[in-house]
């Protein structure tokens, strides 16, 4: 049975920086140094008016497969996910192929997995490389949720950034390649991230219009995403490390064969206190959030992309991914780098409006 | 068993509140200075004496007598 390897990964942010100073002149400073505190992010990048997650996207895939020198013509399947499409219909995946000269032979399709999205398409992936379905794939995670919070939610807005990230798998040889998975759902807390008024069961109106401001000063719509953060944290924080615990039974490892573990990065002191419970030494931790902020479903594929780039990422090393949130959901992945290694992509991080990749 | 005492000197010295503010129908985002941010550490912080919240009860944690019922429960 034919296994996929995680071969190239690049990730793109916009340029532009919603600061810490800013946020404060926005929402008070005692507030927004409160945040800052707990969550570790001190910028967050956001997209302008005209640029979208799948522009993110296509910058993101678009300067991997050029630095890598990868025939488009040889990709057979693109998944993207995201929670900011450019339209309820048709899927993002679509438009990226046309932008991304994708041939027509390669599927392409989306997920909405939130998050979870990173663990989850790279599942996928494999179960289409086993099928032979596939042999080379993209898997495109992008989020701008900046573009769906209410300006002025104290909470979210200081939390998220936007970002995206192209991964390149392809056969895997004996010794590397996408190992194993272990997924998971508690749907007793869907209404815990949730977009009210985005779909059937509430369509939009004057009502969905309204602005609640909540009682810690968060101000918000129907029409915009929300979470309850206390209940998101707790689960976070409880059933992760449980989860996880049991990943690692299932997939006959220990903490000890791990060279990585890239958590979600939510927040830098949720992803410290699921450190600490699975008592992950100092030197298998990775954070990526400082300068980007909570990137949704591009911020497990981000701190990878970010670890290969700072040089963590050892040839052969075990890597294992854990991605929770919208469902609730949780997605790990366990992933053994091959012999060569994984060198960064040689291309920029950022995406400006003026970019020529930034154009549609 | 943990006394309500106790639980009220842990919130008082996590929330960084006098102890007798905290009656049993205080709502936490009335106290002084407290953020959505207190209420993640005050979540740490019980667990760590030994008060494990159902995240469905986390969700709708409110007021200083909501922790003492979970508590009890």
């Amino acid at each position: 049975m034919m296994r996929a390897a995680l071969t190239a990964i690049h990730h793109v942010v916009p340029a532009r920086s919603l600061t810490t100073a800013e946020l404060e002149a926005r929402f008070g400073a005692k507030h927004v140094q409160s945040i800052a505190k707990l969550s570790g992010i001190r910028e967050r990048r956001v997209v302008e008016r005209g640029m979208t997650a799948a522009d993110l996207a296509f910058a993101a895939a678009d300067r991997l497969l050029t630095a890598r020198a990868v025939p488009r013509a040889s990709v057979d399947l693109l998944i993207v996910t995201t929670q900011t499409g450019d339209y309820q219909i048709p899927g993002t995946a679509f438009v990226l192929h046309e932008r991304l000269g994708l041939p027509e032979q390669c599927a392409a399709y989306d997920l909405a997995q939130g998050c979870s999205a990173f663990p989850y398409s790279l599942a996928v992936a494999q179960g289409l490389f086993a099928t032979g379905v596939a042999r080379r794939a993209l898997v495109l995670n992008t989020d701008a949720l900046s573009t769906i919070l209410h300006p002025g939610d104290r909470t979210l807005v200081t939390l998220h950034g936007d970002g995206a990230v192209a991964t390149l798998l392809e056969p895997a040889t004996a010794s590397e390649g996408l190992v194993a998975f272990h997924f998971g759902t508690d749907s007793s807390g869907w209404r815990y991230l949730c977009m009210p008024a985005s779909g059937a069961r509430q369509p939009r109106d004057e009502n969905t219009r309204k602005e609640i401001t909540d009682e810690t000063g968060n101000v918000r719509s129907a029409e915009h995403f929300q979470m309850n953060g206390q209940a998101v944290f707790h689960f976070a924080i409880h059933k992760i490390p449980d989860v996880t615990r049991a990943a690692l039974i299932k997939f006959g490892v220990t903490m000890a064969d791990l060279d990585l573990v890239i958590l979600h990065q939510a927040n830098r002191f949720m992803i410290e206190q699921i450190y600490k419970k699975l008592e992950v030494p100092v030197g298998k931790q990775f954070f990526y959030l400082e300068d980007v902020g909570n990137l949704s479903g591009a911020a497990t594929p981000a701190a990878m992309s970010e670890a290969v780039r700072q040089g963590r990422v050892r040839p052969g090393a075990l890597i294992l991914l854990v991605s929770f949130g919208v469902g609730l959901s949780w997605g790990l992945a366990l992933v053994r780098i091959g012999l060569d290694g994984l060198a960064p992509v040689p291309a920029s991080t950022e995406l400006t409006l003026t970019d020529p990749s930034s154009k549609s | 068993m943990i006394t309500d005492e106790q639980i009220r000197q842990a919130v008082a010295r996590e929330l960084k509140v006098p102890p007798a503010l905290l009656l049993r129908d205080t709502a936490l985002h009335t106290l002084p200075g407290f953020d959505s941010v207190q209420l993640l550490m005050l979540m740490v912080a019980l667990e760590e004496i030994g008060i494990k919240i159902p995240t469905t009860e986390a969700a709708n944690l409110r007021t200083f007598g909501d922790i003492l019922v979970f508590e009890r429960k």
